[in-house]
């Protein structure tokens, strides 16, 4: 088998890491997000890694260095790592995949799901603090900060799109597609 | 015997780095620098180890962190070391250390040498490419930076000093007093 770098993004609550699970847990692939190094730093500091912390720790570090320097860092982590399905979780922005893209074998699949599907998700599994509290509205609300509104722009560069209004059989039958 | 950290500072060239390797050699002591932490984040995101770059990161964590984040970090690692001999080389502003000397057993140790020994010992050692070709008038102006400056005012807060414009036997003489 050919090395398959899978990039995958879409919005809050898509389905993004039931996928990534999938695709360990099936196929054996390793994983990266570009949230890892930044919780290494935070760790190797013995500060809290709050979404606070982390997000700042990007900005400065993107400002200071490279506003790439991100995907630099899961460039250099992929391009070392031997094994045939490495996938990319969490990617956000559109110089991110610009920069990905020059990766050999890499695509990226876009997980696509309606809104009501992906509120009805958020609420259910409250990751971060406020997700069980959260109105339709306010969670509507949310889509309109950049770092949402750049996503939406990732659907017309991907390579695939996965549609994640059905079960998870539906899902994981088009992730197999994906990888054959 | 209870838990002895060493806070080891000084001028450029007066010998930490030799107090730090015979403590290590002879009493088996666990030897950090304040460099470590800014090494392992340059580290993470491969991005080379060089003087420019760690002094870039070392202001902009500083900076957004707080001008104490990398002494929290070095003192965190500390307390959890259970070696009984720990040396922390390289300090260089009292801010360094704001949270080292809260901890029980620390004591500051400034190591002194004339200017002419250290120039000469820098000429021997050459451990940065520039250091080879520096003058006695660069060396000297090098002493003028913020830096240099700041290192020698722990002098002022030092539990000891330890005169290095001997030999080494002497040097280590004064090692061994600061053990027992």
């Amino acid at each position: 088998m050919e090395k398959t770098i899978l990039g995958i993004t879409g919005e809050m609550a898509a389905g993004k890491g039931t996928a990534t699970e999938y695709l360990m847990k099936k196929y054996g692939a390793t994983s990266y997000r570009f949230s890892t190094a930044l919780r290494d730093i935070a760790k190797r500091m013995y500060l809290k890694e709050s979404r606070e912390n982390l997000q700042k720790l990007s900005t400065v570090l993107r400002e200071n260095f490279d506003d790439n320097i991100l995907s630099m860092v899961i460039y250099k982590d992929v391009e070392s790592d031997e094994n045939d399905l490495i996938v990319i979780d969490g990617v956000r922005r559109v110089p991110d995949i610009e920069f990905l893209k020059t990766l050999p074998g890499f695509r990226l699949a876009y997980i696509d799901a309606d809104i009501e599907k992906r509120y009805e998700r958020i609420i259910k599994r409250g990751e971060n603090s406020d997700d069980n509290s959260k109105t339709f509205e306010e969670f509507k609300k949310d889509h309109q900060r950049e770092a949402e509104l750049q996503i939406k722009d990732l659907k017309n560069r991907a390579d695939v799109i996965v549609d994640n209004n059905g079960s998870f059989e539906d899902l994981y039958k088009q992730l197999d597609e994906i990888i054959k | 015997m209870s838990k002895i950290i060493i806070g080891l500072a000084g001028e450029m060239a007066s010998g930490k780095g030799t107090v730090s390797k015979y403590l290590e050699e002879k009493y088996g002591a666990k030897v950090y620098r304040f460099s470590d932490t800014l090494r392992n984040i340059l580290d993470i995101l491969h991005i080379e180890c060089n003087r420019a770059n760690l002094s870039n990161l070392s202001s902009i964590i500083r900076q957004n962190f707080g001008e104490d984040a990398i002494s929290k970090a070095i003192a965190e690692s500390v307390k959890i070391d259970n070696n009984e001999v720990l040396v922390v080389d390289g300090a260089r502003r009292p801010e360094d250390l704001k949270y080292l000397s809260e901890i029980v057993g620390f004591k500051l140790v400034f190591v002194e040498a004339d200017m002419e020994k250290r120039y000469e010992r820098i000429v021997k050692r050459g451990e940065n490419m520039d250091d080879n070709i520096k003058t006695f008038e660069d060396f000297k102006k090098d002493h003028k930076r913020e830096a240099e400056f700041q290192a020698r005012e722990l002098r002022n807060i030092s539990d000891a000093v330890i005169d290095n414009n001997g030999d080494q036997e002497n040097l280590y003489r004064q090692a061994d007093g600061l053990i027992k």
